[in-house]
């Protein structure tokens, strides 16, 4: 946790450097991404979330973060990359947040550990209309698409998207994940072969089932 | 209180238990006025909002979000002065502006992310014709029945030479030929790496029995080959010609 509240002190301050070297150390002592995403990285943007709870920061300040942050993860998968080449697994997946949805970098780390898995990504960050993810869907053919939301309010988006992408002719897996899914329950918003992720540690298992070939029941 | 109602900006007065006591009429224009002031705060800025409003002791500020007619999740800058038990608040929306730039910089991210990955397409692209460009700058000529003539292009680098040994061994060793000629006369700069593994390929084809010989080598060059580790000990001559009239 130390190390997180470092991180999101480095964040708040726009410390692109700083930020990447404290990064740099985890991977140098061997950390994974799956501890580096969840221990490191969100619990620094949580604990920011804490400071503007306890009006100790403002959501300008907040900003400044999550575009540093954003800079770190992309940094962060890059160097992934040429550390240690990925070899394709044949599958593709989409990433989105759902209309109005602003918050991306839960979003963005699950679709960098679909990149670790071997899978081929098209991530489309925030705010994405409905009409828009299915055109390109319809064209792309992934075999899985990721929905995110952090506000409860965004949770009525979920329906339509939900079904509107499970209905697609190749009938991708469709998963949802954000904060709010440990909190509360969303299964009302899908269908019986939805999937819901409450954190990066699911997405993580979910892919480790997969690259062993442990078929889903979904998107059959 | 009365001239309050005709405040410019949305007002409310409320007691201990944060129950709206007053509020002023463009209160009433942004939001569904409720009994308790937490019922116009998004949930998850409720613990904040208690926070803000427990300091009775004078004045404190903060940032909420909001739920007004417009949108349930609107950011707000509250202030709040308590006087006798009663606590006066000024709800001020975050500048439109705010949203408005905001939606100009995730434009401008999503156009970098995709400058991003057009660039990373044309190095790819640019990778795989200079692969093609390497595997072209090496062809493998037969002259006649027993001698072969590989004209070097470009630089002499170690890709130059691990793209092409493979080809020039087995063509080499199809053919049935006795003299491989390697032209330098194409052969721009040179690198120690370079010139390292084509004298490494040169005594693979001695061992193979084959006879090669290198031509056109500039004067640029024999610095080189003769900082090489080993020196190759096969004919240098400076034209193909002669070359040629070595062999026959």
């Amino acid at each position: 946790m130390e190390k997180a509240i470092e991180l999101s002190q480095l964040l708040l301050e726009g410390d692109q450097d700083a930020s990447w070297e404290l990064l740099e150390a985890e991977i140098k002592a061997s950390k994974d991404s799956l501890y580096i995403y969840e221990h490191i990285i969100t619990a620094a943007m949580r604990h920011i979330g804490h400071l503007w709870e306890t009006n100790k920061i403002t959501v300008a300040d907040e900003h400044l973060a999550t575009s540093t942050c954003d800079y770190l993860l992309a940094r962060y998968i890059w160097q992934k990359g040429k550390d240690q080449p990925i070899s394709s697994i044949g599958k593709k997946a989409m990433f989105l947040c759902v209309e109005n949805e602003q918050h991306y970098l839960g979003l963005k780390m699950a679709s960098q550990l679909f990149i670790e898995y071997g899978w081929e990504t098209k991530y489309h960050g925030p705010n994405l209309p409905l009409e828009y993810i299915k055109k390109a869907a319809e064209e792309w053919k992934p075999d899985a698409i990721c929905l995110s939301f952090s506000i409860l309010y965004h949770a009525e988006n979920l329906r339509p998207y939900i079904k509107e992408l499970e209905e697609l002719p190749n009938h991708p897996a469709v998963i949802v994940g954000g904060r709010l899914l440990s909190q509360y329950e969303f299964d009302r918003y899908g269908s019986e072969k939805t999937l819901f992720h409450k954190n990066l540690e699911d997405v993580n298992d979910w892919l480790d089932r997969h690259r062993h070939g442990v078929k889903s029941n979904v998107g059959s | 209180m009365l001239d309050l109602k005709f405040l410019p900006q949305p007002y409310f007065l409320i007691d201990l238990d944060y129950n709206i006591l007053d509020f002023s009429q463009v209160s009433s224009e942004l939001f569904y006025i409720r009994k308790n002031f937490l019922d116009l705060v998004d949930r998850e800025s409720q613990g904040k909002t208690k926070n803000i409003l427990g300091n009775l002791e004078g004045r404190s500020e903060g940032e909420l979000i909001m739920k007004t007619k417009e949108s349930p999740y609107a950011l707000f800058d509250l202030s709040v002065n308590w006087n006798d038990g009663r606590g006066h608040i000024i709800c001020i929306e975050k500048d439109h502006r705010l949203i408005e730039l905001e939606s100009i910089v995730e434009k401008h991210r999503t156009r970098l992310a995709a400058t991003n990955l057009e660039l990373l397409e044309k190095k790819e692209l640019v990778e795989k014709t200079l692969f093609e460009i390497k595997s072209l700058s090496c062809p493998f000529i037969k002259l006649t029945q027993s001698t072969a003539l590989v004209p070097l292009f470009g630089n002499l680098d170690s890709e130059l030479i691990s793209q092409n040994e493979k080809r020039v061994l087995e063509k080499s060793q199809d053919g049935g030929y006795q003299e491989v000629l390697f032209d330098f006369n194409g052969v721009g700069n040179l690198t120690s790496e370079g010139v390292e593994a084509f004298v490494a390929l040169v005594k693979e084809l001695q061992v193979m029995g084959l006879h090669p010989c290198i031509i056109g080598i500039k004067p640029n060059h024999a610095f080189y080959l003769n900082n090489s580790k080993t020196v190759p000990d096969v004919p240098f001559l400076n034209t193909l010609s002669k070359a040629f009239i070595k062999s026959f």
